[in-house]
């Protein structure tokens, strides 16, 4: 990877074998002293939390950076951003450090973090590790944001333990069923510290489970989804799966909260006992063009042949709108903003265990095997 | 009320199952708010156009209100419901100009209607009770309401009683009828017994939501946290620590034309009795058992009947007007000059008060509190002055030591500044006071909610920990009453502070009697 450093306003401190990470924190303890001295305006530099962001691939890296410029809005913080370049020599990395600074309206003080970015060959990942044990600040919440394509993975493990929260994303795996088993028997696994997971994937759907919340709270929405006989829930196509991240851990959380036990697959439908009542549950694919991978688009109850509540994503994409039977429900929800900063910064204010979560994987993962 | 789908042979809901729902558990969103049909007297008024609505927006665009929700404003002015929506979306642009989302309002706005009517005409209600049930059934309200009186004091009794004939004041069976009362209750004690007297006739206290719109703040709030979730500050908490306590709420406009309401206000009555009491109340109280409604307020009750009634006046409290002067080097006329004010007024813009809290907490350690107009800064803040050390070590070099300050910023600047001493770096034991600072723009840099934002939604919800109780506001004004009695008795001296001073110099003179200060801010 050839980084236009100027570009992303960063600050080069090593290149070569190695980490070097008293040059590193030198240079950390002088940055601060340079913005002081050449600065021309007011800076608020705030250390709410430490964020280890782990990347395998350049490619997401401008999205990573604008992703951090938002999060330090709300959470200002010093980020290690970890990138592994195959390309790069065996042995050595780059490092390099910024003063990230962000403003959060036109007329409020510039609010800033630290970024420290280690670029290295994947032979460095024992000294990595250890770097990042380094540099954390003490006593501060920390964050992981792993954004591997296997949670499968030593390293993550090693990560985790330093963390007090770490967020996978789903969307990135590469093969679901791996995904959602290593997430699942990380979960289960007794002999870790115990670690606290959450996934982009579960926050991109946090919109859905919200209307779906909202329309269970009224006569006719309870009635329609307590009711149903059929559940179907619609998602674009995802990596040549049968389903995607977000259509079965929908899926799960229904399931899971509705106590809705699963019997045995019935060709393309999935079969469960309610306690008065079997429920088919459908997820389809939906060709639409435009919409991101995987997106949910429609989720629908039926009691016959017709949806009694019908929730869908409106043409735009920007919108969820909602119809019940009978009536056609006013109701529309604006579509939070998907953008990764957005999502990690509402991840950023949780640090318990998200039991919801959980137990949505943990049906998510037994629907995904019957399939 | 019940419901089903007609195709199926499946038990109806009942209204009262529709508490526990599974599907919220673990959402990232607070609690949302159930159907409902807000009514809102005065709905032509500022309290609407500029907070009401676009706190319910808001709570809209977060998805804290149902969607089956509506609003049904009533008020004098003739207009149509399209016009009224046309007016609310102007004032909710004008307040969100950066987030507005058209789709987001017309969901919204598809909830408003309008009734013009004259509230103290006993037809005019027949005629809001057809609106009220049409709008109920076309948005599915399930029976559930809230009134908010928004209008002039005087209305408050006339409307209370006349839903209370309209049967309007009594909810069905898994229902819930609640109304929310703006500030001023009342004029004086007499007046607040009287009209919480002629609200209970038709009205449960548990309906009854009297809102003090300081306790919807982020950072009054942020006091329970601050005291009960950190062992450092409640353990220093108290009478052997803390030397005084300062409240100060300091405002550089003058009443911006509402004179009219103002000459029968005055700053005791205006903030003292409400606003500042409350946060005397919060800084005093015992730890609750939880934070739920009553054992909140049982302690909150508590700190105020332990308030010393105020004998001495003189010696115990101050009254002020601004004259000219400058403010944020502006010449600025005085209170006599206001538009609405009358030439010759005796209402006081500035007034302070020194109380005593008599329990084993706070005996022997005085709360100092001001609240005045067109003072030279905006600032509300609460700050704890703590006792000095018992034997001064550093007195080579003649230092005299700071005393350490614990500094709870309400508004602007929201957060919490501690004073400490500490050695100046060189040879000699040089001391000098800094600041540790936290503010909330520093750590989260985001905009705070607005009070009413919260504060609605608390209603909705039926959790009335941040509003005042019957007996808190009784026992506030018990408080003041000697102070306006004793003012009432006697004509002040006034103006006699200029605008964009600290106030009068007997405010000065209340706090140095006692050996102490005030801050300068």
């Amino acid at each position: 990877m050839v980084l236009d450093d100027a570009r992303y306003g960063l600050w080069p401190i090593h290149e070569g074998p190695g980490l070097n990470v008293a040059a590193v924190e030198n240079a950390l303890r002088s940055l601060w002293t340079e913005h002081a001295t050449n600065g021309e305006e007011a800076l608020l530099r705030g250390r709410a939390l430490n964020l280890i962001v782990w990347m395998e691939d350049e490619a997401g890296f401008d999205e990573t950076q604008a992703a951090l410029d938002e999060i330090i809005i709300a959470h200002p913080c010093r980020a290690l951003f970890l990138l592994i370049n195959s390309d790069a020599p065996s042995r050595t990395a780059r490092a390099y450090i910024a003063a990230r600074c962000v403003r959060a309206e036109a007329r409020s003080p510039r609010l800033c973090g630290e970024q420290i970015l280690f670029i290295a060959n994947p032979d460095l990942q024992a000294e990595l590790l250890s770097a990042v044990a380094v540099l954390l600040y003490s006593d501060l919440p920390t964050f992981l944001w792993w954004k591997g394509a296997s949670c499968d993975d030593e390293i993550f493990y090693k990560l985790c333990e330093l963390s007090d929260r770490a967020i996978v994303d789903s969307s990135l795996s590469r093969k679901l069923h791996d995904q959602f088993r290593s997430l699942d028997r990380l979960l289960r696994d007794k002999t870790l510290d115990e670690v606290v997971l959450s996934d982009l994937e579960w926050a991109r759907i946090n919109e859905w489970r919200a209307t779906l919340a909202e329309s269970y709270d009224t006569l006719s929405g309870r009635a329609a989804i307590r009711y149903a006989r059929t559940v179907s829930i619609e998602h674009t196509p995802f990596k040549g799966e049968r389903s995607s991240p977000q259509a079965l851990l929908f899926a799960g959380w229904l399931a899971s909260r509705l106590k809705w036990r699963l019997i045995t697959p019935t060709g393309p439908s999935l079969l469960f006992d309610a306690d008065d009542r079997r429920i088919e549950l459908r997820l389809r694919q939906n060709e639409a063009q435009g919409i991101e991978p995987g997106r949910l688009t429609a989720v629908e109850f039926m009691a016959g042949a017709e949806p009694s509540l019908r929730i869908s994503l409106s043409e735009s994409g920007g919108h969820i709108e909602t119809r019940i039977s009978g009536r056609k429900s006013n109701h529309v929800a604006r579509c939070d903003d998907r953008s990764e900063g957005c999502l990690m910064r509402r991840e950023l204010e949780e640090l318990g265990r998200d039991h919801v979560y959980e137990q949505a994987l943990s049906s998510a993962l037994e629907i995904l095997e019957t399939l | 009320m019940t419901m089903s789908l007609g195709s199926l042979n499946e038990r109806p809901i009942a209204v009262d199952e529709l508490s526990d729902n599974p599907l919220r558990e673990g959402l990232k969103v607070e609690r949302a708010a159930g159907p409902c049909a807000i009514i809102i007297f005065g709905a032509s008024g500022d309290l609407t156009r500029r907070k009401l609505i676009p706190a319910l927006y808001r709570l809209a665009q977060r998805r804290l209100l149902s969607p089956n929700f509506a609003v049904l404003g009533i008020a004098r002015t003739e207009m149509s419901d399209e016009e009224f929506r046309q007016r609310m979306r102007d004032a909710v642009i004008e307040n969100e100009e950066q987030t507005f989302d058209e789709r987001t309002w017309q969901s919204f706005a598809s909830g408003l209607r309008y009734e013009a009517a004259d509230l103290s005409d006993a037809g005019a209600y027949t005629r809001m009770i057809a609106s009220l049930q049409r709008l109920e059934g076309e948005r599915q309200t399930e029976g559930n309401r809230l009134f908010y009186l928004a209008t002039a004091p005087e209305l408050f009794s006339t409307i209370i009683e006349r839903l209370g004939e309209c049967g309007l004041t009594r909810a069905e069976a898994g229902r819930w009828t609640r109304i929310i009362i703006e500030k001023p209750f009342g004029y004086d004690l007499a007046s607040a017994r009287e009209l919480n007297a002629r609200i209970a006739r038709f009205f449960g206290e548990d309906q009854i939501y009297r809102i003090d719109h300081y306790l919807g703040k982020e950072t009054v709030q942020n006091l329970f946290a601050l005291r009960f979730a950190n062992s450092i500050f409640e353990s220093v908490w108290n009478r052997n620590h803390i030397d005084h306590v300062q409240i100060t709420n300091a405002e550089t406009l003058g009443v911006e034309g509402r004179g009219g309401y103002y000459e029968r206000a005055g700053a005791l009555r205006d903030m003292i009795q409400s606003h500042v009491l409350q946060v005397v109340s919060l800084i005093a109280m015992e730890p609750p058992t939880s934070l739920s409604g009553d054992d909140v307020r049982d302690e909150k009750m508590k700190a105020l009947a332990a308030v010393r009634p105020i004998k001495d006046v003189k010696e115990s409290a101050v009254r002020g007007q601004y004259g000219p002067g400058f403010v944020l080097g502006e010449r600025v006329v005085g209170y006599r000059e206001e538009p609405g004010v009358d030439p010759q007024s005796t209402t006081e813009t500035f007034a302070a008060l020194k109380l005593q809290i008599d329990n084993w907490r706070w005996a022997g350690v005085p709360f100092y509190v001001r609240s005045g107009k067109r003072l030279p800064k905006r600032v509300t803040e609460v700050a704890i002055r703590f006792k000095d050390v018992p034997h001064n070590l550093f007195t080579a070099n003649g230092e005299s030591l700071s005393a350490n300050l614990l500094i709870i910023r309400i508004q602007p600047n929201e957060g919490i500044t501690l004073r400490f001493n500490v050695k100046l770096p060189g040879q000699a034991m040089r001391l000098r006071p800094v600041n540790m600072d936290f503010r909330y723009s520093a750590s989260f840099g985001i905009t705070l909610p607005e009070a009413y934002e919260r504060l609605l939604l608390d209603c909705m919800l039926g959790e009335a920990t941040l509003f005042a109780r019957r007996d808190m506001i009784e026992r506030s004004w018990e408080i003041v009453m000697p102070v306006l009695e004793a003012w009432a008795a006697e004509k002040p001296d006034f103006p006699n502070y200029a605008a964009g001073t600290w106030g009068p110099q007997a405010a000065d003179e209340l706090i140095e009697r006692d050996g102490r200060r005030w801050r300068r801010l």
